[in-house]
């Protein structure tokens, strides 16, 4: 008895939450004159309510055959946010692994005052360093550039910290062992830090997937050309008389973080849990 | 396995380490160690003894003093120079390889050749049989197991030292005793001069050709175990060595009519003047005897002290009497597992006087 009114209220509590998505797919599949008349109270300042259907009431795949074969630019879009996240991803772990590995591995002059930067770097939102990186980055000529993205990007201090906290988990003693058979410090990175660390750095590929995938601050900040727009401004732009188009791109631009999340879920749980924070 | 091992000399010249906060961790050590020797680094926690091994290993700095292995000082050679083999206490297997990448590592590390790699990969796996288990990875393998991997690992190479921090000590007591025989026994196959580090007296007494007692970064005495048994350089020695403790207990010398004692609370025990130094008795002191060598004797025995039974440990082999009487220390004496008495019964004993041992009191040093 307990345990069927929980799972009703469970249930119930789903059903807001997929709500919103179950709209994005059945909106999707709405005509363009079927979505202006659903919509038209709320976008062209009529009175009352928008309304929904559970199920599109004359379904049809126009909208999907204008975006994926007349929309070019959309492509454009995708391939732009793909040639943004992907380097990122990559220099956190380049740039940010071994960094995390002397800092888990070594002591030197300077540490901790280092790791403290770090960390309040990794603080900082957006905002606060925005006027400042546009400076260096305009100085650079990186401005109007994907690099304005992708360099500060992959130069992000959270990976570090949360693939220190991963390689420290790994005994002294493994990396002592290999010290007395033989291996340089280079050596034990390579064949012991980053197979150990892998967990590590999974959950930064993950959590940065989803984050910078998301991101609008920097690239509306960096980014003047439109050609140079990422998925996530994009989206934002689209017009309310082009509504079908944005549903479907909308659930195109879901999928990948969604893929994701579906075979990196233990991951990112273990990011979020070791750096003891959720963005 | 041919002994294709070169065995190295080793010495320690006034090494000193000092961790931050002034914490004297080991104190102007001095040893010499001949090639092929198996030594024993014992001693209670904290003794400083796993830092020495360290520091022979190179994962610790020297803060003062020298390491010397073959004739040349290493303090600022790095581990993988030193040409040493090190066992962990918990096995420190690389968990992300298999058995036989792990026993492979050093030689890969070394560029050895495939061929031999495996050549010498499977002639350790052989010796310490682990055929069977080459592919798996450490995490499905037992405790013992484990051991043996870690044992293979610093075996394939040709090490010039092998250092063994307490590698039994997470085994369970029947494993232990017979890892114990199997590290005896490929010492003297191999010949290398060993290190081992263990807080175990049974392994130290059993294992080391010699043994270095050590206490709060002390070395208290270097020696063989026979050495460090039966003549034991101090207090320390003589209580850490041995099972059950040696007695120990406050003492006068006394001379009367010409004849010797030495007191035991209120009795007396006759003593040969000669073997004494008994110039040396005035100073406070202490008396020593081990447990096998005070014997049960009948009443009217000369010398018999009575004693009554406080505890008795029976092991099977022998049994282990606790002593207690009024006005005398408690003495424990050990005695063949036929012994019939019961706790409360009294009992009559007798000290062989020339098994006792004399310390200062106040230095601990060993006086006979």
């Amino acid at each position: 008895m307990k345990k069927w009114f929980i799972g009703i209220i469970l249930f119930l509590v789903s059903v807001f939450i997929w709500v919103p998505l179950w709209m994005l797919l059945s909106g999707t599949l709405m005509g363009a004159g079927e979505l202006s008349w659903n919509l038209a109270p709320v976008l062209e300042s009529g009175d009352g309510y928008a309304t929904w259907p559970i199920i599109a009431n004359y379904p049809t795949l126009q909208a999907y055959v204008e975006l994926l074969l007349d929309t070019p630019q959309f492509f454009t879009v995708f391939w732009n946010s793909c040639k943004q996240v992907f380097p990122i991803i990559l220099g956190h772990i380049v740039l940010g692994a071994p960094a995390a590995w002397a800092f888990a591995r070594f002591e030197f002059r300077g540490k901790k005052v280092l790791y403290t930067l770090y960390i309040v770097l990794m603080l900082m939102p957006f905002q606060v360093t925005m006027v400042s990186s546009y400076l260096v980055l305009n100085k650079l000529g990186f401005i109007d550039n994907i690099w304005a993205i992708i360099l500060p990007g992959a130069a992000s201090t959270l990976p570090v910290f949360i693939m220190t906290s991963f390689f420290l988990t790994i005994p002294n003693a493994v990396t002592e062992a290999a010290a007395v058979d033989g291996a340089s410090s280079f050596q034990t990175f390579l064949r012991l830090g980053l197979p150990l660390g892998a967990p590590g750095i999974l959950s930064v590929a993950v959590l940065g997937f989803l984050e910078y995938w998301n991101a609008m601050e920097a690239p509306q900040a960096f980014l003047k050309d439109q050609t140079l727009w990422p998925l996530s401004l994009y989206m934002a732009n689209i017009t309310a008389d082009n509504a079908g188009v944005s549903l479907i791109a909308s659930l195109i631009t879901l999928m990948p973080p969604l893929l994701i999340f579906l075979f990196g879920q233990k991951y990112l749980e273990q990011g979020i849990i070791s750096s003891g924070m959720k963005d | 396995m041919e002994n294709r091992f070169q065995a190295s000399g080793l010495q320690i010249h006034n090494v000193n380490k000092w961790y931050p906060g002034d914490v004297h961790a080991v104190i102007d050590m001095n040893m010499e160690i001949e090639q092929g020797e198996f030594i024993v680094f014992v001693g209670p926690s904290g003794c400083g003894k796993t830092t020495l091994l360290r520091m022979i290993a190179g994962l610790e700095g020297i803060s003062s003093g020298e390491v010397i292995m073959d004739g040349r000082i290493v303090n600022r050679v790095p581990p993988k120079k030193r040409d040493i083999a090190m066992v962990f206490q918990n096995y420190a297997l690389y968990p992300n390889m298999k058995v036989k990448d792990n026993i492979a590592f050093p030689l890969k590390m070394r560029h050895t050749g495939k061929q031999e790699t495996a050549v010498r990969v499977a002639e350790v796996a052989e010796k310490l049989e682990l055929n069977t288990m080459l592919d798996r990875k450490p995490g499905a393998l037992s405790g013992g197991q484990r051991q043996r991997v870690a044992l293979a690992r610093s075996m394939v190479r040709e090490p010039k030292l092998f250092l063994m921090d307490e590698p039994l000590a997470n085994l369970d007591a029947k494993l232990r005793v017979e890892m114990r025989r199997e590290i005896i026994t490929l010492q003297r196959e191999l010949g290398v001069t060993t290190i081992y580090v263990t807080h175990d007296q049974i392994e130290a007494m059993t294992m080391g050709t010699r043994i270095a007692v050590m206490n709060g970064g002390v070395l208290q005495q270097f020696g063989t175990p026979q050495e460090i048994y039966q003549h034991p350089a101090n207090l320390f020695v003589a209580g850490f060595i041995g099972s059950p403790n040696m007695n120990l207990w406050n003492t006068e010398f006394v001379s009367d009519d010409g004849r010797c004692f030495l007191t035991l609370g209120d009795a007396r025990i006759p003593i040969g003047k000669s073997s004494f130094p008994v110039d040396q008795l005035q100073e406070p002191l202490k008396a020593g005897i081990r447990p096998e060598h005070i014997e049960l004797v009948e009443p009217d025995t000369c010398g018999a002290i009575q004693m009554t039974i406080s505890i008795l440990e029976n092991t099977g082999r022998e049994i282990a009497i606790f002593l207690a009487a009024s006005g005398k220390p408690d003495l424990a004496i050990v005695t063949d597992a036929d012994f019939s008495g019961q706790p409360g019964q009294a009992v009559y004993v007798r000290l062989k006087q020339e098994k006792i041992h004399i310390f200062n009191a106040e230095t601990g040093k060993a006086l006979r």
